[in-house]
């Protein structure tokens, strides 16, 4: 579905966002990407939605290269991102094609879906942070893809729609089997909504560790082994700034990856 | 109470005019400068209303905004065209901009004596003076406000698979559109000073001879007169655009529209 080959992301100024990363998701999977801020998370995912290219390696959908985005891959992106001359009916419409009126049985279906059905001759101006979050979700789903790209997209909402909305989401991947690969530095958010974590290090972003999560999908956040898991995560996060902090000392930081490795 | 504060406030506007004018009027009654310099604004008001009563003030305004409108529409037509053009696609831009840039900072009188040799002397000529002033504002904020749009809202478009048309009539435009407005306000604005310069060089109607006539014959109430309608039809026709504006507008989250 969605694979990295050795990419590596070095922006025009000479910054390296992304070192050899090697990844792969299959069709139905669902991925994540945790790692603090500024190691490259939505670097990574502007690579997979083929929004910039990689400065060496490969990115490859449905085992073809990336060369412009693909209309089966859909973007939730850190920001709603709404258009603000458009009201919520029309943003969510937004790039929807087909005839005029099953485009709009799209929209009130995906609007439904986040809670927002009354909303619709909203403008954005109107909208608070949460609001326009799901919004923006609701028009990530009104156009059905089949593998989506979450860039950390319930950070704007409170715990109980954050919780609804993940929940949400599972139900979807349920019924669809929408490939997914969410970038978060949120870790409950990671192990509830992922099969399989990526810990991400900083400068230059890496992807330094695995995790599976084998726990029944749904209630997670109940089952026994979730806190065991959320304070392994939390650790390799430490760890990962760590060493990041110890590349400014070249030779510290081989010793301690090394030393990881080992 | 604040209902009718609210409904007061246009009537604001007129406070400091209306003040200037009285204390002018005042001042003058007692002839402190020779009135023949100076007029009292009565006697201003009293040549439009001569004027207008001989049918004569509406036939120069009426050629004025006639020239005025002409222009504008021109110089703002050709500008959006362009402006669309360079704001849109780098390669236009390269070529065509930099040429435009410096053709801007000519100084708008030096197209006069070369506008008249190849457009003669009658409302050619002026049009096209009017059309150049035009131009440049609406020109350099529509390719500018292309140029500025959010690249994240660019990227939706992307993502949902638009080509460039598509790009530039779903994003681009609508996003440039209080730029744009702004540029025509400004190059209306323009229009109305090179009505000016064209009606001064040479012109037998229109507010711009009054202008000349008044200094010709040496009636200073005649050119305050002629000012005071160019005040009035500069404002009164920002306001029009303001408001056949608005409508596509209201979608701005603008701080001036909060009530505090
Ligand atoms: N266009 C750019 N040019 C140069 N450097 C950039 C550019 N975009 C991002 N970067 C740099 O790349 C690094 C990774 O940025 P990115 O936005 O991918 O981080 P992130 O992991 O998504 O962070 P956050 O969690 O805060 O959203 C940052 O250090 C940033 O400064
Ligand atoms: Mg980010």
């Amino acid at each position: 579905m969605l694979q990295f080959e050795s990419v590596s992301k070095t922006y025009r100024n000479g910054f390296t966002a992304l070192e050899a990363i090697s990844l792969r998701i299959d069709p139905g999977e669902r991925v994540a990407i945790v790692g603090s801020s500024g190691c490259g998370k939505s670097t990574l995912l502007r690579l997979a939605a083929g929004l910039t290219f990689p400065s060496s390696g490969r990115v490859l959908v449905y085992g073809k290269p990336v060369i412009r985005p693909e209309p089966r891959v859909g973007f939730l992106f850190q920001e709603p991102r709404l258009m603000p001359w458009l009201s919520v009916d029309d943003n969510v419409a937004f790039g929807l094609r087909g005839p005029a009126r099953q485009r709009r049985d799209l929209v009130r279906s995906a609007l439904l879906r986040v809670g927002l059905s009354n909303c619709g001759d909203y403008y954005p101006k109107q909208l608070s942070g949460g609001m326009a979050q799901r919004v923006a979700i609701a028009r990530a789903l009104a156009s059905a893809p089949r593998l989506i790209l979450l860039d950390e997209p319930f950070s704007a909402l409170d715990a109980i729609r954050r919780a609804e909305l993940q929940d949400h989401f599972l139900q979807l991947w349920e019924s669809d089997q929408l490939s997914t690969l969410i970038v978060t530095h949120d870790v409950e958010e990671a192990i509830v909504l992922a099969d399989r974590i990526l810990v991400m290090q900083p400068h230059p972003g890496r992807i330094i560790e695995e995790l599976l999560v084998d726990l029944p999908l749904d209630d997670r956040r109940e089952s026994p082994a979730f806190e065991g898991l959320k304070k392994r995560l939390i650790h390799s996060l430490r760890q990962a700034d760590h060493r990041s902090a110890s590349a400014i000392h070249p030779s510290a930081a081989t010793l301690s990856a090394s030393a990881l490795q080992g | 109470m604040k209902r009718l504060s609210q409904r007061l406030r246009p009537a604001r506007a007129f406070v400091l005019p209306f003040l200037i004018l009285l204390i002018w009027q005042l001042v003058q009654a007692r002839e402190v400068v020779p009135t023949n310099l100076l007029p009292t604004p009565v006697s201003v008001l009293e040549t439009i209303g001569t004027l207008a009563s001989t049918g004569e003030l509406t036939e120069h305004l009426a050629i004025t905004c006639w020239r005025v409108v002409q222009g504008f529409l021109l110089g703002a037509a050709v500008a959006t065209l362009l402006g669309a053009i360079t704001g849109v696609s780098r390669s236009a831009r390269d070529l065509l901009d930099p040429l435009l840039q410096s053709l801007r900072n000519i100084p708008s009188l030096a197209w006069v004596p070369l506008f008249i040799l190849w457009l003669g002397i009658y409302e050619p000529s002026k049009v096209a003076l009017i059309a150049t002033g035009a131009f440049f504002p609406v020109y350099l904020s529509l390719a500018q406000g292309l140029l500025d749009v959010d690249r994240k809202l660019v990227e939706v478009g992307r993502m949902a698979g638009f080509d460039r048309f598509q790009l530039v009539r779903r994003i681009l435009i609508p996003a440039a559109l209080p730029a744009y407005v702004t540029g025509l306000r400004g190059g209306l604005g323009l229009a109305w000073m090179f009505v000016v310069a064209a009606e001064v060089m040479g012109a037998s109607k229109g507010l711009g001879f009054l202008l000349v006539d008044g200094q010709q014959t040496g009636r200073a109430a005649l050119i305050l007169a002629s000012i005071l309608l160019f005040a009035v039809l500069g404002k009164l026709s920002d306001l029009l655009l303001c408001l056949l504006s608005s409508r596509f507008l209201q979608w701005q989250d603008s701080h001036s529209l909060q009530p505090a």
